[in-house]
C-alpha cells in the first residue's frame, strides 16, 4: 500500500491545511519521527518547500531536530488549535451553545462564543432558538475541516 | 479631584472613545463623571475595569466589584469534570491510541445506561485528539454507508463501494495511528460489527465501540469478535462519592475528598443525578460566602438541611 497522499487527503488526516501544522501533528503522533518520515509521508510537497517549513519551525522554537536528524515536537499548543477542536467539536454535538461548546472542547467561554458569532455571521451554523439565555446553534457545514476566516472578537 | 476623573484623564481616550467600550454615549459617560448618571458608582467601576483590560490603565486601578453573596467559593459552570468514568475512557483511548502497544485486540467496548455521560465523555475526548475519528452509528446504515461516514471522518473524502472505502481508510490510517470511536453501537446488527472488525484487522485502526448493555451479548454472541475486546471493559457506573469529591475540587476548589462523611451526605442528597448536585453546589456556595466559611464541613451541611427542598 502506497503511503504517497493527496494535499487534500493529508489535510484531513491532520485536520489542517496548514503546513507546518500538519508536520506538528505528525511528529506528535510518533514515539519517533526521522526527517526521512517526514519527506516520504509529505511526498507531494516540494522538497524545497518542505526544507524551508522545517527550517523555519526549527527556528521559531516549535520543532528541534538533534543530529540524527530526529525531530521532536515542542509546542504543546500550535496557533489555531483551540479554532480546530472547536470545529471538531461543534460537527461532534450538531445542537450546541456556546457555553456547552466550549465545555467539551475545554477552550474558554468567551472565545467560543467569537467563534459561533463568526460561523453564524458566515452560515457556517445557524441559530434555531434559544437554551435559557444562551442562543443554540446548529451545524449545518458539511466541511470536514474548519473554514479559514477572521474571527470576529468583541472589544 | 476623585480616582475616577484621573483614571480617564490618564489614559488617554476621548470620552467618545471611553463611551465605545461600554456601549454608551459621550454625554453619558460626561454625566457618570460627573456623578449624575443613575447607578454611576457600577459604571465607574465597569469602566475602569474595561479600560485595565484594554491595556489603557495599570491593573492597581481595577476596583473588585463584590458579588450579591461575597467573593468565597464559586461553582464554575464550564468545568469538564473528570469522573471516574471519563478517567477510564480516557486510559482506555490512551492506550489504544498509543504506538507503542499491540493491535491484537484493539476493540475498545464502553457499555452504560442511557443518561450516564458516555457521549459527552467520547466527545470530550474527540475533541482533544487530533487522532480520532468520532461516528455517530445512525439507524439504517448499511455497511457502505457506515464505511463511507468513517472514511469521510478520516481522510475526508468517500468512495461509492464498500472496497473503496476500505482502501480509503487503510490510506488514512497508514499514515498515523487513528482511533475509530462508533457511538451508540448497541444498535449495530452483527453484520455491521463484522464489518468493523475487517476494518481493524486490515487496516489496524483501533476501535471504539459505545453503548447500552445489549452490545455486550452482541459481541459475546461472536467468539472472533469477543477475543478481541481491549481490557479493560468500561461499565459507566453511578455517581459515587469520590466523584462527588473531585466535582467539589475540580468546579469549585474546595477539599472534600478527607470527609467522606460531607461526600456520602452530598451524595445522598443528590440522588445520584449530576443536576441535583450541582444545584446544591451553588446554594452551598452562596450559604458559605454569606458567612464568610472556607471549608464545607458536616456542620455545614446540618446547617443547609433545613432549607433544602
Amino acid at each position: 500500500m502506497s503511503t504517497s497522499l493527496t494535499g487534500n487527503e493529508r489535510e484531513a488526516i491532520f485536520q489542517t491545511a496548514v503546513l507546518s501544522r500538519q508536520i506538528v501533528r505528525f511528529i506528535k503522533s510518533r514515539p519517533v519521527v526521522t526527517r526521512q518520515d517526514i519527506e516520504k509521508v509529505f511526498t507531494d510537497v516540494p522538497r524545497k518547500k518542505l526544507s524551508g517549513a522545517l527550517r523555519s519551525m526549527k527556528y521559531r522554537g516549535a520543532i528541534k531536530i538533534d543530529d540524527q536528524g530526529v525531530c521532536t515536537a515542542l509546542l504543546e499548543i500550535t496557533p489555531g488549535e483551540l479554532a480546530d477542536r472547536l470545529w471538531k467539536t461543534a460537527r461532534m454535538m450538531r445542537r450546541f451553545t456556546a457555553k456547552s461548546l466550549a465545555k467539551t472542547a475545554e477552550v474558554s467561554p468567551r472565545f467560543a462564543s467569537d467563534c459561533c458569532v463568526t460561523w453564524s455571521e458566515h452560515r457556517f451554523i445557524i441559530r434555531i432558538g434559544s437554551d435559557h439565555r444562551d442562543a443554540l446553534y446548529k451545524m449545518v457545514s458539511t466541511d470536514l475541516l474548519r473554514p479559514n476566516i477572521a474571527r470576529k472578537t468583541r472589544r | 479631584m476623585s480616582t475616577f476623573n484621573e483614571a480617564i484623564e490618564s489614559c488617554g481616550l476621548n470620552l467618545t472613545e471611553i463611551g465605545a467600550l461600554v456601549d454608551l454615549g459621550k454625554s453619558a459617560i460626561s454625566r457618570i463623571k460627573a456623578e449624575t448618571y443613575p447607578n454611576w458608582e457600577h459604571l465607574q467601576k465597569t469602566i475602569l475595569n474595561k479600560l485595565v483590560q484594554a491595556g489603557y490603565l495599570s491593573a492597581d486601578m481595577v476596583i473588585a466589584e463584590p458579588g450579591l453573596f461575597g467573593d468565597g467559593p464559586k461553582v464554575d459552570p464550564n468545568a469538564f469534570i473528570s469522573t471516574q468514568n471519563v478517567q477510564a475512557v480516557n486510559a482506555l483511548c490512551d492506550d489504544l491510541l498509543d504506538p507503542t502497544t499491540s493491535l491484537n485486540a484493539s476493540i475498545g467496548l464502553i457499555v452504560g445506561s442511557a443518561g450516564y455521560g458516555k457521549t459527552t465523555s467520547l466527545q470530550h475526548y474527540a475533541a482533544m485528539n487530533d487522532s480520532v475519528a468520532y461516528v455517530l452509528y445512525m439507524e439504517g446504515y448499511t455497511l457502505v454507508g457506515m464505511m463511507k461516514a468513517i472514511a469521510f471522518e478520516l481522510i475526508g473524502t468517500s468512495g461509492r463501494t464498500y472496497l473503496e472505502n476500505l482502501a480509503l481508510i487503510d490510506r488514512a490510517t497508514s499514515v498515523v495511528r487513528k482511533l475509530i470511536i462508533i457511538d451508540e453501537a448497541d444498535r449495530m446488527p452483527i453484520r455491521l460489527l463484522e464489518g468493523l472488525r475487517n476494518v481493524n484487522e486490515r487496516c489496524g485502526a483501533p476501535i471504539l465501540l459505545s453503548g447500552e448493555e445489549s452490545i455486550t451479548a452482541k459481541m459475546d454472541s461472536q467468539p472472533r469478535l469477543h477475543s478481541r475486546i481491549r481490557k479493560p471493559e468500561i461499565k459507566f457506573k453511578a455517581l459515587n462519592h469520590i466523584d462527588v469529591a473531585t466535582f467539589y475540587e475540580e468546579a469549585i476548589g474546595l477539599v472534600i475528598s478527607h470527609d467522606e462523611q460531607v461526600c456520602r451526605q452530598l451524595l445522598r442528597w443528590a440522588n445520584r443525578d449530576f443536576r441535583t448536585l450541582v444545584n446544591d453546589a451553588h446554594h452551598l456556595c452562596r450559604i458559605m460566602n454569606t458567612h464568610g466559611l472556607t471549608d464545607l464541613t458536616a456542620e455545614v451541611l446540618n446547617e443547609y438541611k433545613p432549607y433544602r427542598k
